[in-house]
């Protein structure tokens, strides 16, 4: 092995990265190296200043009180009913279809669906939550089979998950997210500064044509086809939003 | 939605790791009360997510979100905030074999450390942060900052030459 072979590797020796053939190597370099010897001891050296108690950091306990105080209000807030924000006539459209619900059957402990409306709301508003946060992937990928095996039994269905190259649109990555409060993927796509959300959920209803509305300077295209409704979510203008559905109900 | 025992469940596997995060976000933002907000609204974003969790270590997932958290408030804040030092290729020298100083960070110790990780540019400050103060693997390290690992390695290598130079005697620049 060679001094310089040995430097790459010094760091990864001494953070016990390396395999035992590549460790045995060092070592043997180490012996016979008093140069190299002597960089590994700097990097100790090093890592000895750097275990000084005073670099310590700890929370202190007015952030650990400010913060269960905050989780507390957060925990509160998720437990309220989901539609908030909608006026009284939508809320009045909630009741109605929350009592067909009660009249339908179904299994104990099913989610209740929301009528179109609150769902194409409730995409928007994960939406901008995801984009406030900053939070728009749980996992970065550009490749669709990648992505796929991601959400492998994460939910109680493989959403699909579609190429849009030919749009010129980029896969980013997705994440789990919801939808009405039901689980849901979120494929994440972007085009220069335009991003596109893509939401796949377990359809609660029977096959629907595509259908667009905008909420919030969000537009929306959404359907359903056998199993699955898809919501596509951008500022986009409606035309492209459209045909991005469009495209994706063809693939 | 909040689901019965969710906060339970995340005061127990998260809040655990709290000190963690305070001091990546306190490295990060080199400030105090800047890393007390990175890291409440970290706390609230993982709480948000935490139904997306899919188990395992919690701690990595965790610092995960701190980082990011630390990267929004930085974009947001960094006209008044850090003056990077970016590529600092003075301080990155391989051939400089000026060991770092003890005695020197001896006598003036913790201040004169801090002040040379403080200012290392930051996708070395962060690399050397991960491993040093919270001891991940480099797989983890990878993970958290979204790089390969061979690209952990060489942020690692250069953060460390560049700490080793910063300390040497020569160019610690230290009033004695």
């Amino acid at each position: 092995m060679k001094c310089q072979e040995c430097e790459e590797l010094l760091h990864a020796y001494l953070d016990g990265e390396l395999d035992a053939a590549q460790r045995a190597a060092v070592d043997q370099h180490l012996k016979g190296c008093d140069d190299c010897r002597q960089s590994l001891e700097h990097v100790h050296m090093l890592q000895r200043a750097l275990q000084m108690p005073e670099l310590r950091y700890t929370a202190s306990d007015t952030l650990r009180q400010r913060i269960k105080t905050q989780l507390r209000k957060a925990d509160a807030r998720e437990r309220r009913p989901a539609f908030p924000r909608l006026g009284m006539a939508a809320a009045a459209a909630m009741v109605a279809v929350a009592l067909a619900w009660n009249f339908m059957p179904h299994g104990p402990g099913a989610p209740a669906a929301a009528d179109d409306d609150a769902m194409v709301d409730s995409a928007v508003d994960q939406q901008q939550d995801a984009v406030k946060i900053g939070h728009l992937t749980d996992y970065a990928s550009t490749s669709p089979s990648v992505l796929q095996r991601w959400f492998g039994g994460k939910l109680a269905y493989t959403p699909p998950v579609p190429d849009l190259k030919a749009q010129g649109y980029v896969l980013l990555g997705a994440r789990l997210d919801k939808v009405g409060g039901l689980p849901a993927a979120a494929l994440v796509y972007q085009r220069g500064s335009e991003m596109v959300t893509v939401f796949v959920c377990r359809a609660q209803h029977g096959d629907k044509a595509l259908d667009t509305d905008s909420d919030d300077g969000y537009q929306v295209a959404y359907w359903t086809k056998g199993s699955l409704s898809f919501w596509v979510v951008s500022k986009l203008d409606l035309a492209q939003v459209k045909q991005i559905g469009s495209a994706l109900q063809a693939s | 939605m909040g689901t019965p025992g969710k906060l339970g469940r995340f005061e127990e596997t998260v809040l655990p790791h709290l000190d963690a995060a305070y001091s990546l976000a306190r490295w990060l933002t080199r400030d105090t009360h800047d890393a007390e907000d990175v890291v409440q609204e970290a706390v609230l974003r993982a709480f948000r997510f935490y139904d997306t969790f899919q188990g395992g270590e919690a701690r990595h997932w965790f610092l995960k979100i701190v980082r990011n958290t630390f990267y929004s408030w930085y974009d947001k804040n960094r006209r008044h905030a850090q003056t990077e030092t970016l590529g600092d290729e003075a301080m990155d020298v391989p051939g400089n074999e000026l060991p770092p100083d003890e005695v020197l960070i001896k006598e003036h110790g913790a201040k004169l450390v801090r002040a040379a990780v403080e200012t290392l540019p930051l996708e070395f400050r962060e690399v050397l942060l991960l491993r040093e103060f919270e001891g991940c693997s480099y797989k983890e390290i990878a993970d958290i900052v979204e790089v390969p690992i061979g690209t952990v390695m060489s942020r690692l290598s250069r953060a460390r030459q560049q700490l080793k130079n910063r300390l040497s005697g020569e160019a610690a620049g230290v009033n004695t």
